[in-house]
C-alpha cells in the first residue's frame, strides 16, 4: 500500500517534469533574452543596437501607453498613426475616467502597469510629484509656445512637470432673449433678473445635492478671500488659510444675499445646465467645456460675458490647467517626451484637442487662432483675471469641507459667517490630523 | 376552543423537525402538477379572498417597474437629454438603439464588444462558480470530517470582511500572475474570470449545501449498495436533484457578475477588453445627463436578456433560492 | 447520523483516477515552470505561496485520506488567492505607513532620488539637436550634438548610474556653412534612421544617458535634443551605511527612526525627503484610529446611522417581500407569474445603473417623483421635498431606493419559504380554533424566521458595508454642519472611511483606512455573531456538525 503510493507520487513527478521541460524549453529562453535586454548596462546596449542595423525590420517595440479620458482619447488616438509611421512605436490609448486618473496612476504605476503618458489636472501635481509618480519634462526651449499660467501651474519644487494644454476658468453665460445686455456689475445682474420672469435667474452649480467648491470660488475671492496664502517665490502656504477671514465672509455674504433674495436657486450641476439649456434660466456660471453641449443640444440664444464686479471688486474664478504628464514609472520617458514635444505640442494637435473639447487653450498658437471668436476671447479674459487653483496635496482636504458648506448655504441652512468659520475649522483640522 | 400558545409552538417544533424528511428538493416537482379548478365566487367573496391581494400586488408592481418604464421610454425617445425624459416618450425613435449597434462607432466606445465581453465573462464565471460551489457543498453536506464546522464558519467569516482594499491586493496578485502567464494576467478576460471565481464558494456553498441536505441520504445509501462511488453519487443523484439550487446560483452569479464594475475597472485597461459595466460607467461619468438616451438604450440592451431569463426560469429560481434554506 | 461513505483507496484504478493523475501532472508542470520563472524575478512571497499551494494540491489529490478536501479544494484555491490573501494584505497595510508620499518600495525610492540631477539654476545650458550614429560592424554607437550655429560635439554616452569618465567627447568643432547637417557618415559611423533610434530608445531610456565633457555633462533630453549644461547627480546612495548623501548641500540623509518619519530619508538638517517608501510601523495606525479626534467625533453618529440603515433596510425589504409573498400565496390567486415577473425585475438590473436612474427620478426640480407629487404639495401648501439634500429626506430616499433594490430578493425568499411550510400544520392550527392572524404569527412566521434568519443576517452584514449605494446615491451627503470633520448625514462607516482615506491632510492614507477597515470588520463580526446566537437556526445548521 505504502510502496504503491510512493510509486504513484514518483509517476506524477516524472510526468510533471517532462511537461515542464517541454513548456520551458521554448518560453524560458525567450525570458532570459528579455531580462538581458532590460538590464541597462552598456553591454546590453551595444548588443541590442546591432539588431536594427542587421535586420531592417526592428523587433516589436513595446507600445507607448497613454491614458486619456473619454473626450481627449479620440484626439490622441488620431495623432497616433503618424507617430507610429515615423517611429515604429505603437501607441496604445486607454480610456480612463478623469476622476479616477490620479488614483489609478498612483496604484498601477509602481507595479509597472501604469501609463507612459497621461492627461491630468494641474492641481494633482503636488501629490503626484510627492508620490514620485511623475517625471519632470524639459520643454527644450519651447516654453515660449505656452501661456505662462499654464507653465507655472504645472511647476512643483521649481521643476516643470507636464506639458500644459488647457488653461480655463468659468465665465457667465447669459440668455440673450431674457437679458438683452450683458451686465458688468452684480447690481446690473440683479436688475436684469428683476426684469425677467424666470424663477431661476442665476444658475450656479453647487446646490441641491452636489457641493461644489470650484464654482463658488469667485464669491469667496471677490473681496479678497482665499484658500491658501500664495507667494510667487515659495508657493502656497498651507498654514495660511484664508477661508475664515472677514474678506472671505464678505464674499460669501454676496452669495447669501443672492440666495435669500431668490436670485440663485439651489441647483446642482445638471439642474443649472438643464435650466439654462431649456431657456428658463437667465444666467449660468460655468466653464467653456459646456460650449459644445450648448451648440449641439439647445435652441436657446446665448452669449458669454466675464463675471460681474461687486462694489468695484472683481470676482476671481479659479484657473484650472490641464496637461500631459510623464509617468515616472515609464520605461521609455525619452520616447514619451518625443511624442509630447513633436506630436502633441503642434498647432494641429492643439487645435484638434480644442475642437474635441472646447476648453481654453494653453498653447499660444491655438489661442491666436481661436481668439477671433468673441466667446473664446471672453473665456480667455476671464481666465486672465482668475487665480491659480492651488496645486498642493493639501487641496484634498479642501474640496469636501468648502463644497459642503457652500452647499448648506445654498440650501438655506447656514449663513455666511457660519459657513466661513466651518470651512476654516474643518480644513485646518483635516490638514493637522489627517 | 382556541389553541394555546404551547400547542402552537409544539407544532412549530414538530414541523421544523419533520421538514427535513419531506425533502424540499422535490418541492419544485410537486409544483408542476396541474392546478385544480375552483368553483366561481360572488364578487363580494372575490373581493374578500383575492381582490385586496390584487390591489396590493398592483401597487407593488407599479413601484417595481416605475423606474424601469422610465428607462425604457427614455431609450425610445428622440430626446437625448435627461431633462426632456418623461414616462411616455414624446417623440418615438429608435435612434438610441441604432447608435448602440452602429458598426462604425468610434473605437473608443465599442458597445457591442463590451456587451460580448460581459456575456462571455459572466457566462463562463457563473458556470464555474456553480461547479465549484456544488462540489464544495457536496463535501460539506455528505462527508463528516475534522474541521468541517470550522470550515463552514470560516466561509461565513471571510464573506463579511469589508473588501475595501481588496482591489489593490488583487491587482498586485494579477500583475504577478501575468508576469508568469500573460494569457491569464492583467487586462485579460480570462484573468478577470479567474478573479471572479474567488467568490465561488461562500454564500453559494451554503445555499447549495442546504439544498443537498434535504436530499435524503437513503438515496446515497442505496446507490452505494449498488456499487456507486462518491463521484457517481454526486453526478447521478445529488446534482440532478439539486438542479433548482444550481440554476438559481447560476442566475444570481450571472447578474452580479454582469453588473460588477469595481474589479473589472481595476483589472481591465484596454478599451476592447472592457465589460459593459465598466464601459458604461466611464461613458456615463462624463456628462451622463446629455447622453441619457444612449445610456438608457444600453441599460435596456444589457438588462433585457437577464430579465427575460429571470422570467423564464422564475419557478426554478424560487424553489432553488429557498429549498435549501428551508430545510427546517 | 449517517456513516461516512466508504473511503476509497488506491485500489480504485478507474478512469477518474487516471484523469486525476493527468490533471495533477499538468498542474505540477505549470507550477514548476512558474517556479523557475519566479526564481529569476525574486518574488519570494509569491514563490513561497506557489510552492506551498502546489504541495497542498498534490497532497490532497494523491494522499488517500483526503476525500472531503478533494471536493472543496478547487473552490478553496480561488478563494484563498482572491479573497483570503486580500484580507491578509489589508491586515498588512494596516501595519504600514502606506499613504501619499509612501507608496513605493525602498529600491524605487532610492532610484527616484539617485535619478535627481542638480543643474545650477543660473546656468541654463545651451540646446543642441541630437543625432545618433552607429558602427554596423561593432554595434557601437555615438551621439552627435549640433546647434544652429554649426557647433558640434561627438562622443560616446554612458548611463548616468555608471561612474563618470574623464572625457567622453571624441570630436568637437564647427560644421562649415553649406555642409549637410547631420552628415550621413561621420568619423566612420553611420547615421541611424528615426525608426532605428526609437528601437534603440526602447532598450535604453535616453534620459538615463549623459555624455561627459571636461566642463560638465551633456544631458540628453529626448530623442532629438540634448542640453550642454553643468549637471551632476545630486543624491548618492551608500548601501553599506544605508544613507543618501546630498552632494549639493553636503548633508547625509538616513532612514527615519520614529513612526512619523519611518519610511523616509531624514537629512542632518531635519528635512524629510518626500517621497519615501512603504515601511512597517506596527500598531500605530490602530492607536491613531482610537485617539484621532477626527474619527472619534464623527464615529458614533455615523455608526448609529449605519446600524439603523442596515437594520431598517433588512426590516423594510423583508416586510415588503413577506407581505407580497403572503398576498400571492393563496390558492385562488390568479396571475401569479405575471406579478412575480414584475416584482423581480428590479433584481435583474445591475444595481449601479438603477441607482443612476433613481438619482434622476429623485431630482427635486426635474425628477418624475416630485412632478408626480406636485398636486399633493399644492394641496398641503408645502415646498417640494429636497430628496437628496435634506438630512432626513436623504435618509428616506436611501431607504426607499434600497427597498426597491432589495425587496425582490426577499420576496423570492419568502415565497419559497412559504411554499415549503406544510399546509397541514396551518390547517390543523386553524381547526384547533386559532384565528388567521394568530396562525400567522404563531406558526407561519416562526417557521419562516427559522428558515430565513441566517439569510437576513447575511443581508444585514452586506448592507452594513453597502458602499456602492451610499457612494453613488448621495455620496454621504448632505454634510453635517458645524462638524470639525467633513462628514455627511448619510455617511456609513465604510464611506466615511473612504473619505478619510482619500481626502486626508496629504492625499491618500491607505494604512489608516486599512486599520479602520479592521475595526469595521470587528463590529460586523460582533453584530453577526450576536444575532446568530439568538437564532435557533444557527444551532440547526451547526449544532449537528
Amino acid at each position: 500500500m505504502r510502496s504503491r503510493f510512493i510509486a504513484l507520487v514518483g509517476l506524477v513527478l516524472a510526468l510533471a517534469l517532462v511537461a515542464a521541460a517541454c513548456s520551458s524549453s521554448d518560453t524560458g529562453e525567450e525570458n532570459t533574452t528579455t531580462t538581458e535586454a532590460t538590464t541597462t548596462t552598456t553591454e546590453a546596449v551595444t548588443t541590442t543596437t546591432a539588431a536594427p542595423t542587421t535586420t531592417t525590420e526592428a523587433e516589436a517595440l513595446p507600445p507607448l501607453v497613454i491614458w486619456a479620458d473619454e473626450k481627449r482619447a479620440p484626439v490622441v488616438e488620431a495623432i497616433a498613426p503618424a507617430f507610429t509611421e515615423a517611429t515604429g512605436v505603437e501607441v496604445q490609448v486607454t480610456l480612463v475616467d478623469f476622476g479616477d486618473m490620479k488614483d489609478e496612476v498612483t496604484t498601477k504605476g509602481p507595479a509597472g502597469e501604469g501609463p507612459d503618458i497621461f492627461i491630468g489636472a494641474h492641481d494633482w501635481v503636488g501629490e503626484l510629484a510627492d508620490n514620485g509618480a511623475i517625471s519632470p519634462i524639459d520643454l527644450g526651449g519651447r516654453e515660449s509656445e505656452f501661456t505662462e499660467t499654464g507653465l507655472d501651474a504645472l511647476k512643483w519644487g521649481g521643476q516643470q512637470y507636464g506639458l500644459p494644454y488647457v488653461t480655463e476658468a468659468v465665465a457667465l453665460y447669459y440668455n440673450t432673449d431674457l437679458v438683452p445686455e450683458a451686465p458688468a456689475t452684480m447690481a446690473e445682474l440683479t436688475a436684469a433678473c428683476d426684469a425677467t420672469t424666470v424663477d431661476n435667474c442665476l444658475g450656479v452649480p453647487g446646490g441641491n445635492d452636489g457641493g461644489d467648491a470650484y464654482h463658488h470660488y469667485p464669491f469667496l475671492s471677490v473681496h479678497g478671500g482665499y484658500i491658501f496664502g500664495f507667494d510667487p517665490a515659495t508657493g502656497f502656504d498651507v498654514e495660511d488659510i484664508g477661508l475664515g477671514t472677514d474678506e472671505a465672509i464678505a464674499g460669501i455674504q454676496v452669495l447669501e444675499d443672492l440666495v435669500t433674495n431668490g436670485y440663485v436657486a439651489s441647483t446642482n450641476y445638471d439642474d443649472a445646465k438643464n435650466l439654462f439649456m431649456g431657456g428658463t434660466e437667465a444666467f449660468w456660471l460655468t466653464g467653456p467645456w459646456e460650449l459644445g453641449a450648448l451648440e449641439d443640444q439647445s435652441d436657446v440664444n446665448w452669449s458669454v460675458t466675464t463675471l460681474p464686479t461687486v462694489d468695484g471688486d472683481v470676482m476671481r474664478p479659479f484657473v484650472g490647467v490641464q496637461g500631459f504628464y510623464l509617468s515616472a514609472f515609464s520605461e521609455n520617458t525619452a520616447v514619451a517626451e518625443e511624442f509630447l514635444l513633436n506630436y502633441v505640442a503642434t498647432p494641429e494637435t492643439m487645435m484638434a484637442l480644442f475642437e474635441a473639447d472646447p476648453r481654453g487653450s494653453a498653447y499660444l498658437a491655438t489661442i491666436d487662432a481661436i481668439s477671433d471668436d468673441p466667446i473664446n476671447a471672453t473665456f480667455a479674459l476671464s481666465a486672465s483675471t482668475g487665480q491659480f487653483m492651488p496645486n498642493v496635496p493639501e487641496m484634498g482636504a479642501v474640496w469636501g469641507p468648502v463644497g459642503d458648506n457652500f452647499l448648506a448655504l445654498r440650501n438655506g441652512d447656514i449663513d455666511a459667517a457660519t459657513a466661513a468659520a466651518n470651512m476654516a475649522e474643518q480644513v485646518a483640522t483635516v490638514i493637522a490630523e489627517g | 376552543m382556541a389553541a394555546s400558545d404551547e400547542q402552537l409552538e409544539g407544532r412549530v417544533e414538530a414541523a421544523a423537525k419533520t421538514g427535513g424528511q419531506r425533502g424540499m428538493a422535490f418541492a419544485w416537482r410537486r409544483a408542476k402538477q396541474p392546478k385544480p379548478k375552483y368553483p366561481p365566487q360572488s364578487p363580494k367573496m372575490w373581493l374578500k379572498t383575492v381582490g385586496w391581494r390584487h390591489l396590493i400586488a398592483i401597487a407593488a408592481a407599479i413601484f417595481a417597474i416605475y423606474p424601469v418604464l422610465y428607462i425604457v421610454s427614455s431609450s425610445l425617445s428622440a430626446q437625448d437629454n435627461l431633462a426632456g425624459a418623461s414616462l411616455i416618450p414624446k417623440d418615438f425613435s429608435l435612434d438610441s438603439y441604432r447608435e448602440f449597434f452602429r458598426p462604425e462607432r468610434p473605437n473608443i466606445t465599442p458597445f457591442t464588444t463590451w456587451l460580448r465581453n460581459s456575456w462571455i465573462i459572466s457566462l463562463v464565471a457563473a458556470s464555474l462558480n456553480v461547479a465549484l460551489a456544488a462540489m464544495a457543498a457536496y463535501a460539506f453536506s455528505r462527508f463528516r470530517f475534522k474541521g468541517r464546522r470550522t470550515g463552514l464558519l470560516a466561509l461565513l467569516l471571510v464573506q463579511i470582511f469589508p473588501q475595501f482594499l481588496a482591489f489593490v491586493a488583487i491587482l498586485l496578485i494579477m500583475i504577478n500572475i501575468g508576469n508568469v502567464f500573460p494569457a491569464i494576467g492583467l487586462d485579460t478576460l480570462a484573468g478577470l474570470t479567474l478573479v471572479y471565481l474567488g467568490g465561488a464558494i461562500g454564500f453559494n456553498t451554503f445555499l447549495i449545501k442546504g439544498f443537498m441536505d434535504s436530499v435524503p441520504e437513503s438515496l446515497d445509501e442505496s446507490a452505494r449498495v449498488d456499487g456507486a462511488g462518491v463521484g457517481t453519487i454526486f453526478w447521478r443523484i445529488i446534482l440532478p436533484l439539486a438542479r433548482p439550487a444550481l440554476a438559481v446560483i447560476f442566475v444570481i452569479s450571472f447578474i452580479n457578475l454582469f453588473g460588477e464594475f469595481l474589479l473589472a475597472r481595476t483589472l481591465l485597461s484596454s478599451t476592447d477588453n472592457f465589460t459593459l459595466a465598466v464601459g458604461l460607467q466611464l461613458f456615463t461619468n462624463a456628462d451622463y445627463g446629455a447622453k441619457w438616451g444612449l445610456l438608457s438604450a444600453s441599460v435596456v440592451i444589457a438588462a433585457g436578456p437577464i430579465v427575460l431569463t429571470f422570467l423564464v426560469a422564475q419557478r426554478a429560481i424560487v424553489s432553488g433560492l429557498t429549498g435549501g434554506a428551508v430545510k427546517g | 447520523m449517517t456513516s461516512a461513505p466508504n473511503r476509497r483507496t488506491l485500489n480504485d484504478w478507474g478512469g477518474a483516477f487516471w484523469f486525476r493523475l493527468f490533471a495533477i501532472a499538468v498542474l505540477d508542470a505549470l507550477a514548476i515552470y512558474a517556479i523557475l520563472v519566479l526564481i529569476g524575478t525574486g518574488a519570494t512571497l509569491m514563490l513561497a505561496s506557489l510552492i506551498i499551494g502546489t504541495a497542498f494540491i498534490n497532497w490532497v489529490y494523491l494522499w488517500p485520506r483526503t476525500m472531503a478536501l478533494r471536493w472543496i479544494t478547487p473552490g478553496l484555491i480561488f478563494m484563498s488567492i482572491f479573497v483570503v490573501i486580500p484580507i491578509f494584505y489589508t491586515v498588512y497595510v494596516s501595519l504600514t505607513n502606506q499613504r501619499t508620499g509612501n507608496l513605493t518600495s525602498k529600491e524605487q525610492t532610492i532610484t527616484f532620488w539617485e535619478a535627481k540631477t542638480y543643474v545650477d539654476p543660473d546656468a541654463e545650458g545651451q540646446l543642441f539637436d541630437l543625432f545618433v550614429y552607429t558602427d554596423d560592424a561593432t554595434g557601437d554607437f555615438r551621439f552627435l550634438l549640433a546647434n544652429e550655429d554649426g557647433a558640434y560635439f561627438f562622443g560616446e554616452p554612458r548611463l548616468r548610474t555608471e561612474p563618470p569618465i574623464e572625457d567622453g567627447i571624441e570630436d568637437q568643432g564647427t560644421f562649415a556653412e553649406g555642409e549637410e547637417v547631420p552628415p550621413p557618415e561621420f568619423n566612420g559611423f553611420r547615421l541611424m534612421s528615426k525608426r532605428e533610434v526609437f528601437s534603440l530608445a526602447n532598450n535604453v531610456d535616453f534620459k538615463d544617458l549623459v555624455i561627459d565633457t571636461p566642463d560638465g555633462e551633456i544631458v540628453i533630453l529626448g530623442l532629438s535634443q540634448g542640453r550642454v549644461v553643468l549637471a551632476s547627480q545630486r543624491y548618492v546612495y551608500d548601501a553599506a551605511s544605508d544613507t543618501l548623501t546630498d552632494t549639493v548641500e553636503n548633508r547625509v540623509c538616513s532612514p527615519g527612526e520614529d513612526t512619523a518619519t519611518k519610511g523616509n530619508f531624514v537629512c542632518d538638517d531635519g528635512e524629510v525627503l518626500i517621497p519615501g517608501w512603504v515601511a512597517f510601523i506596527g500598531a500605530d495606525n490602530y492607536t491613531r484610529v482610537a485617539t484621532n479626534p477626527l474619527i472619534r467625533e464623527a464615529f458614533f453618529k455615523v455608526f448609529l446611522w449605519n446600524v439603523v440603515f442596515a437594520l431598517l433596510t433588512v426590516v423594510f425589504t423583508f416586510a415588503m417581500g413577506l407581505v407580497l409573498a403572503i398576498t400571492l400565496h393563496h390558492y385562488r390567486m390568479k396571475g401569479l407569474r405575471f406579478y412575480r415577473s414584475l416584482f423581480i425585475i428590479p433584481y435583474a438590473i445591475p444595481a449601479f445603473l438603477s441607482i443612476l436612474v433613481w438619482r434622476g427620478l429623485l431630482n427635486p426640480a426635474f425628477g418624475v417623483i416630485n412632478a408626480t407629487l406636485a398636486p399633493l404639495y399644492d394641496l398641503l401648501g408645502m415646498d417640494p421635498i429636497r430628496w437628496l439634500s435634506d438630512p432626513t429626506w436623504a435618509k428616506v430616499a436611501i431607504l426607499l431606493v434600497n427597498l426597491w433594490l432589495g425587496f425582490p430578493y426577499m420576496f423570492l425568499l419568502a415565497t419559497g419559504a412559504l411554499q415549503s411550510i406544510p399546509d397541514d400544520i396551518q390547517e390543523a392550527a386553524r381547526t384547533d380554533g386559532a384565528s388567521g392572524m394568530r396562525v400567522f404569527w404563531k406558526i407561519t412566521f416562526p417557521l419562516l424566521m427559522v428558515a430565513l434568519a441566517p439569510l437576513l443576517i447575511g443581508s444585514f452584514a452586506f448592507n452594513f458595508n453597502n458602499f456602492n449605494l451610499i457612494y453613488l446615491l448621495t455620496g454621504g451627503g448632505p454634510p453635517v454642519l458645524g462638524a470639525s470633520v467633513p462628514v455627511g448625514h448619510t455617511d456609513i462607516l465604510i464611506s466615511f472611511t473612504f473619505n478619510l482615506a482619500s481626502a486626508s491632510g496629504r492625499g491618500n492614507n491607505f494604512g489608516l483606512a486599512a486599520a479602520i477597515t479592521m475595526f469595521i470588520f470587528l463590529i460586523v463580526l460582533v453584530i453577526s455573531a450576536f444575532s446568530f446566537r439568538f437564532t435557533k437556526r444557527l444551532e440547526e445548521i451547526y449544532g449537528s456538525l
